[in-house]
């Protein structure tokens, strides 16, 4: 299923941030994972996923380091900062407000994205 | 490995040392980290399309062309094909778009810095290299002549009535002219005074010999000035160029040029040492006029001492008449030699008379005090040639946009530099090299004198201020008017003004050389009335009032504070104390109150220098020239204490 790229703007950074929670990942890796663990729910190009990891580590939320990778060439990783896990607090409460909101409207039947959002 | 980029929020830019070198370093070079790569020509391709759109830093697009290529060869490898992966990749122009905001975002401070201040200087090199070729296209069209307006209109005035045609011939024969002093050796050092000349004397033995011998054998061009001073008018036409002035006049006013140049090379424009414009004007004549005043000076006391009282009196007359012909054109210039010849004249009233009043006739005197009297000393100086020699100058450093504007060009600026030269301004130039980086700078810089000096309409409306004002104020008496107004506008003039502020005449000097033209002519007149009167009456009158009618037309006023002048006369004893030993026997004073305001009862002035010990023997005169401008607007009595005895000058047995 293909998701809207207004509806995917405003919570890729949170699924970005969600997956870092677990530990540094680099880039390629963030895109797998993510459409791993979401089904294909998020099918995040290189033309999404690097302008958000820039926009992240402006905003501090992340930081990125230089190391070798599992083929012994440089990749570059991330981690979650103490502003991102914050961060990632208040996105999860919202998530849950506004999933638990569209639900008790009928929008949505099950809570679709809790698998991401409750770690 | 590519770059050994820490967790730094700097990524890879450690310093404001990698940031500036960034853009030259190896170590950012993004085309080679993709080329290295050794994925195919199509992803390679795509990647280059991406980095080359985001526009950004160098070292970003290594960073982003490494991600990439990281990205590119993750999916590879994890069984995806290039193919697949370039198909899922987007629209390149678009990515591009969102990884330079990204980017931006994600710059550190010293980056966002170093961008602005690269932004910044290349608008300003381009700004600046926009206002250089601004600058460099300029260039001034004059377009008014104001060399007539310079020049008396002579269209009226009869041959018969011009000096010039008198003086040309003889000034040509005996090549007077200034640079060829001394012409007749008249002047003698005063003793004890390295730089102190005065005119020889009957008791000067030898040199009074030779000089009088001189005299003797130019008795032509003597008999000229008596004759040519006793004219109305000058009658010489002021010319841009020498090659404009006919032969005859040119051999005349540049007898030396003349001499030492071929016609062929007179002819040539660059070496006429006129280049046209008013500034350049050359006014030889001025400087020769003095100098045949000091000339008629000697002549004058060979007169009194052959007994030739008319060719005194017509060498005393033929001296103010230089002076009113030396103010023929309107420079300032010529104004302030014409008091100078006109000072010249006073002194030598007060000399002859000092010692050979009887043998002077009754006409004589009346004739000698008329020619004091004939040109009003107010007459003889003008401001209408520095107005219209400003307004020459700007149209020869700005251009004209035709409607009274324009802007500084090179060739002006070098014309302002020769006058700022002039005025000890700029550069020391000792070595080659300062030179050559003088000469540099000052063109690198040049441009910026258009944004940092005044504009042509600017200009001009200040100048018409300030010479309206200055017309305004120059001649009104001293004690109606402190000509503060002027001073304060000149004040105002700031650095933009500069050029304005260099051409503005000297304006308090020379309105106190008029002052002391004024004071010398008037106190010289009413002192021969006096001289005249007691002629008659066989004594001193009581009062100038006693003058008015037959021997004067009004009591002259007291410049200081604009009462009648004061007039004393003093007894035998009183004369010898504080006065000049050859007017002793005069038996009376003519002075002005001073700059203390207080009547000292012509007690001369005991001029300080510095505060120091009083000079001693000093004249009204002396004192005057040794007065700053602004001391006429206050007291200094412990500077300035006594009068001004304006007769006897002070002057006589020199």
């Amino acid at each position: 299923m293909k998701i809207e790229s207004e509806l995917m703007r405003g919570a890729g950074p949170a699924a970005v941030l969600q997956l870092l929670s677990g530990g540094e990942m680099y880039g390629y890796q963030i895109v797998e994972t993510l459409s791993q663990r979401s089904n294909g729910i998020f099918e995040m190009g290189q033309s999404t996923l690097y302008p958000m990891l820039y926009n992240l580590e402006a905003k501090g939320l992340v930081v990125s380091t230089n190391k070798p990778g599992p083929n012994g060439k440089d990749r570059r990783y991330y981690r979650l900062t103490t502003a991102g896990k914050k961060r990632l607090a208040q996105d999860r409460e919202q998530w849950a407000a506004l999933i638990q909101g569209l639900s008790a409207i009928g929008v949505t039947r099950t809570r679709g994205f809790g698998f991401a959002l409750e770690g | 490995m590519n770059g050994t980029f820490s967790n730094s929020r700097l990524i890879g830019v450690r310093s404001l040392g990698d940031l500036i070198r960034s853009p030259f370093s190896e170590k950012f070079n993004w085309r080679r980290r993709i080329a290295d790569s050794g994925l195919p020509t199509e992803v390679c391709s795509l990647i280059t399309a991406v980095v080359i759109h985001s526009r950004l830093m160098r070292y970003e697009k290594f960073q982003v062309a490494s991600d990439l290529v990281a990205h590119f060869e993750d999916g590879n490898a994890s069984g995806k094909s290039f193919t697949e992966l370039i198909a899922t990749f987007g629209d390149p122009r678009t990515v591009a778009d969102l990884i330079r905001a990204g980017k931006e975002r994600n710059r550190p401070m010293l980056a966002k810095w170093f961008r602005g201040g690269m932004w910044v200087g290349s608008f300003s090199i381009a700004g600046f290299l926009g206002l250089s070729l601004f600058f460099y296209l300029g260039k001034p069209q004059p377009s008014v002549d104001y060399l007539p307006s310079l020049n008396a209109d002579l269209s009226d005035v009869a041959e018969a009535d011009k000096a010039w045609p008198i003086y040309r011939g003889p000034w040509a024969k005996y090549e007077f002219c200034e640079g060829k002093n001394p012409f007749l050796d008249i002047n003698i050092r005063n003793e004890g005074a390295a730089d102190d000349w005065r005119q020889i004397l009957p008791s000067d033995g030898k040199a009074w010999e030779k000089g009088i011998s001189q005299l003797s054998d130019a008795a032509d061009l003597l008999e000229a000035f008596r004759v040519g001073g006793a004219k109305p008018v000058l009658g010489l036409e002021l010319k841009a160029r020498i090659i404009d002035y006919s032969e005859e006049d040119a051999r005349a006013l540049f007898p030396l040029q003349m001499a030492q140049t071929s016609k062929e090379t007179r002819n040539n424009q660059s070496y006429d040492p006129m280049d046209g414009a008013l500034v350049g004007i050359l006014l030889p004549h001025v400087q020769t006029m003095r100098h045949a005043a000091r000339i008629l000076t000697v002549d004058t006391r060979w007169a009194l001492e052959q007994g030739d009282l008319e060719r005194a009196t017509r060498n005393i007359e033929a001296t103010f008449g230089f002076a009113r012909q030396a103010s023929e054109h309107k420079y300032l210039i010529c104004g302030l030699v014409a008091f100078a010849i006109h000072n010249i004249g006073c002194d030598l009233v007060d000399e002859s008379l000092a010692k050979h009043l009887s043998q002077f006739s009754d006409l004589q005197l009346e004739r000698i005090q008329l020619a004091v009297t004939r040109d009003p000393a107010p007459n003889l100086i003008s401001v209408d040639g520095e107005r219209a020699f400003v307004h020459d100058t700007i149209q020869r450093v700005y251009t004209d946009d035709g409607n009274g504007d324009g802007r500084i060009t090179p060739e002006g600026l070098q014309l302002m530099e020769q006058y700022i030269q002039q005025t000890n301004y700029g550069f020391n130039e000792h070595s080659d090299l300062q030179k050559t980086l003088t000469k540099v700078a000052k063109q690198v810089a040049a441009p910026l004198s258009l944004v940092t000096m005044a504009s042509r309409k600017n200009l001009t409306v200040r100048a018409d201020i300030l010479f309206d004002l200055l017309e305004q104020h120059f001649y009104s008496p001293f004690y109606e008017d402190n000509f503060a107004e002027v001073e304060r506008e000149f004040e105002k003039l700031d650095d933009s003004f500069r050029l304005l502020a260099d051409l503005f005449p000297a304006f308090s000097q020379t309105r106190k050389a008029m002052f002391r033209g004024m004071a010398n002519q008037e106190a010289t007149a009413a002192g021969v009335a006096v001289l005249r009167f007691q002629r008659k009456h066989g004594k001193l009158p009581k009062s100038l009032e006693e003058l008015v009618g037959e021997f004067l037309n009004a009591v002259p006023k007291d410049q200081i504070n604009g009462a009648p002048i004061n007039y004393l006369i003093i007894d035998e004893k009183q004369s010898s104390k504080n006065n000049p030993p050859s007017s002793a026997d005069v038996g009376f004073r003519i002075y002005s109150v001073g700059v203390d305001r207080d009547d000292d009862r012509a007690a001369p002035i005991q001029l300080h220098v510095d505060g120091t010990e009083p000079v001693a023997g000093a004249t009204a005169d002396t004192s005057l020239r040794a007065m700053k401008a602004g001391e006429f607007n206050f007291s200094f009595p412990s500077r300035h204490d006594g009068d001004w005895v304006l007769w006897p000058r002070g002057t006589a047995g020199n």
